[in-house]
């Protein structure tokens, strides 16, 4: 519970451990309700926690990706061990979304 | 002093389709294999690619009610076979299901990377399914690959 708080119109998602289509469900559905909340522009999606992911992982980000380009707002990707990279890259979402590789860009993007 | 079938071991285990056993059966995927010392990357690859086939049943296999799914762990020397099988609505055009971003449930947040993904994670992937009948999905992983041909591969 609580993984996502909302910042100058940037939803912070902090990703679980885990992130299977179980725990995704999890996080979409806490996302939804951020979004009836707040105003939301941008998001950053945090794996720092996570060192296990599959497919669901993916579908999450494009999830949000379908909802946040239309109204022109950015999804950024931060943290993430090499697999979980490594899986953004052979889905092909790093074209949707800009990684960020520091906690000092991550603090540029919401500040 | 060696046992008869001390490199071989299997486990079979039944659990209903539902997405809480996507963990139980993964995380037992990975105990099978720990047996061969396997790399973290292994063990990791492995795990998602079981986690795919699993998620794969759980969310096509049955569509309206509950119904049980087979994962069978078969182990011989350095080779892991898994069977991910059950008994639900069967895959219609095989081919086109294994296409990187295709998906039948687009009302539900799936990439489409379920099948890219096993391919990519384990060493062999094969899926057998009959519609109206139910669904196999065999996968192969082989452990410890880098000792044999040496680390830079």
């Amino acid at each position: 519970m609580g993984c996502c708080h909302v910042k100058n119109q940037c939803l912070v998602i902090r990703l679980p451990k885990e992130i299977d289509h179980y725990q995704a469900e999890k996080v979409r559905r806490e996302c939804e309700q951020s979004f009836m909340k707040f105003i939301i522009r941008d998001i950053i999606f945090d794996f720092s926690d996570t060192s296990f992911m599959d497919s669901s992982g993916i579908g999450l980000v494009l999830g949000r990706v379908r909802k946040i380009h239309p109204i022109n707002g950015k999804v950024y990707l931060f943290g993430g061990n090499e697999l979980i990279q490594k899986m953004w890259e052979m889905a092909g979402i790093l074209n949707l979304v800009t990684v960020l590789d520091s906690i000092e860009k991550v603090k540029e993007v919401y500040e | 002093m060696k046992q008869a079938g001390e490199n071989s071991n299997s486990l079979k285990m039944v659990f209903r389709n539902r997405p809480e056993n996507e963990k139980i059966v993964r995380t037992t995927a990975a105990v099978f294999a720990s047996v061969l010392d396997p790399t973290l990357e292994e063990i990791s690859d492995f795990k998602t690619a079981v986690s795919e086939a699993v998620t794969n049943a759980i969310i096509h296999a049955y569509p309206k009610t509950g119904g049980d799914i087979e994962a069978y762990f078969k182990r011989e020397d350095k080779k892991i076979t898994v069977l991910i099988t059950d008994y639900g609505i069967g895959i219609k055009d095989v081919g086109k299901s294994m296409q990187p971003l295709y998906s039948t449930l687009h009302t539900q947040e799936r990439s489409g990377m379920g099948f890219t993904f096993m391919e990519a994670f384990a060493d062999e992937v094969k899926v057998k399914s009959v519609p109206g009948k139910g669904t196999t999905v065999k996968l192969i992983k082989i452990i410890g690959k880098g000792e044999e041909c040496g680390e830079n591969l």
